[in-house]
């Protein structure tokens, strides 16, 4: 089947916030499939819940709305059982970085074939406005009324620092480096880590679109995201300026391709033989 | 006939080894062996032993008393010798100045080449006490040292030892096997083997697990054998990462399973609501030991039946199968994938420690009725639909599906209330048609397992007993046992613990009719009494309960049981 954009529209009504960050994602995405030739039919698109994990719902595609912060491991065994999709997350700051923390940590443990785009605005959304793992210090929330009393976590630090194979950033502010990004994750052959910097419209009245605009940046031509070291100082970096591009990058193994070797693929396709246990009585007699 | 052996010492001695290959000799020598252990929660030191039923008819009975005692250690001596049967023969592995005895284990072992093969030595004697044959014997030690020549000469070595100091021992005990049927083929296998070979056999192809006493050897053993089965392994983070990774294998087609105990199938709750409303198949074995927490990690209990009935919020289409013994865990565990799959929801299999660390000898598994169909629509049927739709409202709850990319069809499937196509909804009206598919769907799976319900076996005597899981076969040989005494009683065994509400009559006048009614289960909270209420008066039913994390012994439940039903 040929690829084309119209393939991936639905007719649905949309509850997000007029003016949200998501929409910028949500019309990225069909591009970047159709630029890699993939039709709806050949991918999966896994979100959980939250404002970031309905966005499958208004497209036409493959998908499996799950539970809050549970979206990885569905993804996870995903690609593994039907190894011939291509698999994609998406999830929002919660989700991933929260609730799902200790699945993303072994996502980049994995080195799985997935891509996981997290829809990064510092706001829980869908239960109206609540700090995220990624809220900067003293933000007033709909919960932390004095401010946040706790540091932000550093998703792209944390990237890094396990050696996730593929870690970039885009925003919603520059919705080309959304269509590259993603272009990019999919194409790398492991996890694929792309962090989108969102706004909040509602919630959050300090990291509006202009301020994303103002402080976006595309990395620079001379910047080599194989370089782990000049990887960890921009990750570590106290310049309030948000760099945009693939950060780091490294080909290692995949988990896929090591749990997969000398199987007949895709493992969904198994047929169901009880013979094959008879196969293994010899081990007990 | 029937001889009960124990072999007792530290961890760390080689029980479990020498019990295992004692059990394969028995079982190649055409008899039939039961064995299970008990050990600390230690990987050295600490009492541990192997009880070993050999018998030339089908055993599964759990026994604590011996004829033969194997103790390697001084503190196994003399912690068990004691209660060995009237004239039983005790082997010494370490001599000891209460028990004189002919010979010494230790110095057998260490005339072999070794200490270590102290347990081998303790097999050359109960071969020869047995009367089993001497050269299958001699194979099953050699297969175990296969390409580790100076182990395999120090261990035949021993063997031989034991084999020819055994001629010292003098019983009035009659040991000797009658003739065996060594060409019956038949299998030596672990509980949780049986559990993962019926995995296999009913078509596994993805399993995620996180490791957890008792439920570790299922994922272990489909691990040990991917090499030869077109199957996924994979270990997972935390057991929420296992469930939900088996719910995404089955969304993605594949035939998927997780195993834990009480505390990890806790945590899956929220996953097995997830695959209730997803509707996505997938089989849990839960095997059970005594909570709450952390509860006695390596001991044995039967404790989490409402715990299965009830974990997962919403309403949870399930089917809960409880596996009576270790050739039982095969059948249900095959015949667990296609309900899973043909209702697309969860399916829960109950069994717990004792039955997974038992060994018993099986006849080989009958493959003749196990399903080789799948219930999805081939991609020529998806083909042929206009406009498919996942969750499409149907007479009987169940929607036909096809994994996503096996054909052009979109696949949508969602963890909130959905339209049939799945996309998200809070439409009331269609909330209405939702809830009722639920409905409808446990409805149609009630309706169908009549055939699973209870195994019987009566003789229309004034009491009736009732069980699940593995205390089945020892209140049935207690009930031999008690026989010969003149106390009978009905025996039911729930293989199906839910759905249930459709035998709802048959239980109801079961219960009525009899003179006594007995649940004998291995809690504190009597699990499955508790459930019988919603179909009968309280009144009616007595629980014989035991609550050490030990299972009930054969001679204490003959004893309990008599007590109970004059």
């Amino acid at each position: 089947m040929r690829a084309e954009i119209s393939q991936y529209k639905k007719e649905t009504v949309n509850s997000w916030c007029p003016g949200c960050g998501n929409f910028a994602i949500l019309n990225g995405v069909p591009q970047a499939l159709v630029d890699l030739g993939l039709s709806p039919d050949r991918v999966i698109v896994i979100s959980d819940i939250g404002q970031a994990g309905k966005m499958p719902h208004y497209m036409r595609v493959n998908m499996f709305n799950g539970l809050h912060g549970r979206a990885i491991p569905l993804a996870v065994a995903a690609k593994l059982s039907a190894d011939d999709m291509t698999v994609m997350v998406h999830l929002g700051d919660g989700g991933a970085y929260g609730e799902g923390g200790n699945h993303l940590l072994h996502a980049i443990r994995r080195n799985i074939d997935i891509t996981v785009v997290v829809h990064d605005n510092y706001r829980y959304g869908l239960t109206k406005g609540q700090a995220s793992p990624t809220t900067p210090y003293n933000t007033v929330t709909s919960l932390d009324f004095d401010g946040v009393k706790s540091g932000p976590v550093n998703p792209l630090a944390l990237a890094v620092s396990q050696s996730c194979t593929f870690v970039a950033q885009a925003s919603s502010a520059d919705k080309d480096s959304i269509i590259e990004m993603i272009r990019a994750g999919i194409n790398h052959k492991g996890t694929a880590l792309i962090n989108i910097k969102q706004p909040c419209v509602t919630f959050d009245k300090v990291h509006t679109f202009k301020y994303y605009s103002d402080n976006c940046y595309r990395l620079r031509e001379d910047y080599d995201p194989t370089d782990r070291e000049a990887a960890y100082r921009l990750v570590h970096s106290t310049d309030a300026k948000v760099p945009l591009g693939i950060i780091y990058r490294e080909d290692r193994p995949t988990l896929d391709e090591a749990l997969l070797a000398g199987k007949n693929r895709p493992v969904r396709d198994t047929p169901l033989d009880p013979k094959a246990a008879e196969k293994l009585f010899y081990k007990f007699r | 006939m029937k001889v009960n052996i124990r072999l007792a010492g530290e961890a760390g001695q080689g029980i479990a080894t020498a019990s295992d290959m004692l059990g394969l000799i028995i079982t190649r020598c055409g008899y039939w062996a039961y064995s299970h252990n008990e050990a600390e929660s230690r990987i050295r030191g600490g009492l541990n032993f192997n009880q070993m039923s050999c018998s030339n008819e089908q055993v599964g009975a759990v026994e604590d008393q011996y004829d033969i005692l194997a103790a390697l250690s001084t503190r196994a001596l003399e912690t068990y010798a004691p209660g060995a049967g009237e004239g039983a023969v005790i082997i010494v592995g370490e001599k000891d100045e209460n028990f004189p005895a002919a010979f010494e284990l230790k110095s057998l072992a260490e005339q072999a080449g070794s200490a270590k093969s102290i347990g081998v030595v303790a097999n050359g004697v109960i071969v020869r006490l047995l009367g089993l044959d001497r050269g299958i014997a001699e194979t099953a030690v050699r297969e175990a040292f296969v390409g580790r020549e100076k182990l395999l000469t120090l261990n035949l070595a021993a063997f031989e030892n034991g084999y020819n100091a055994a001629s010292e021992i003098k019983t009035e005990l009659k040991l000797e096997m009658p003739p065996g049927d060594p060409d019956a083929g038949r299998l030596w296998i672990a509980g949780d083997e049986a559990i993962a070979l019926g995995a296999v056999a009913g078509g596994v192809s993805f399993m995620a697990a996180y490791p957890m006493s008792p439920s570790t050897g299922i994922i272990t053993n489909l691990a040990r054998w991917s090499k030869e089965i077109n199957t996924v392994v994979e270990q997972a983070e935390d057991e929420i990462g296992a469930i939900n990774m088996a719910v995404g294998a089955a969304f993605a087609g594949a035939r998927a399973m997780t195993a834990t105990s009480g505390g990890g199938f806790c945590l899956m709750s929220e996953g097995i609501s997830l695959a209730a409303i997803a509707e996505t198949p997938v089989v849990i074995a839960l095997a059970q030991r005594p909570g709450p927490a952390t509860g006695l990690a390596t001991r044995q209990a039967q404790g989490d039946l409402m715990l299965a009935l009830h974990s997962g919020h919403g309403l949870v289409p399930r089917i809960i199968l409880a596996v009576r013994d270790v050739g039982d865990g095969f059948y249900k565990t095959a015949r667990a994938f296609d309900l899973a799959e043909k209702y697309q929801t969860p399916v829960i299999i109950l069994s717990d420690q004792l039955l997974m660390d038992s060994k018993a000898t099986v006849a080989p598994f009958d493959l003749a009725g196990l399903p080789t169909e799948r219930h999805y629509l081939s991609v020529e049927e998806a083909e042929k639909i206009d406009d498919y739709r996942r969750y499409k409202y149907t007479d009987n709850g169940i929607s036909p599906f096809i994994a996503p990319g096996k054909s052009s069809k979109i696949v949508a499937v969602d963890s909130h209330y959905h339209l049939e196509n799945g996309t998200v909804s809070e439409n009331e009206e269609n909330s209405a048609k939702m809830s009722d598919k639920l409905r409808k769907k446990a409805a149609t799976i009630a309706g169908d397992l009549t055939d699973l319900p209870l195994g019987i076996d009566q003789t229309g005597g004034g009491g009736l007993v009732i069980t699940w899981g593995s205390t089945y076969e020892t209140v049935r040989a207690a009930r031999r046992d008690l026989a010969e005494s003149g106390v009978d009683f009905d025996l039911v065994n729930f293989d199906l613990l839910w759905p249930m509400a459709q035998l709802a009559g048959r239980i109801k006048k079961m219960i009525a009719d009899a003179k006594k009614v007995v649940v004998v289960e291995n809690n504190i909270t009597g699990e499955l009494t508790g459930l019988l209420e919603r179909f009968c008066d309280r009144d009616l039913l007595t629980t014989v309960d035991k609550t050490t994390g030990r299972p009930f012994y054969r001679r204490e439940l003959a004893a309990r049981l008599k007590e109970v039903l004059s």
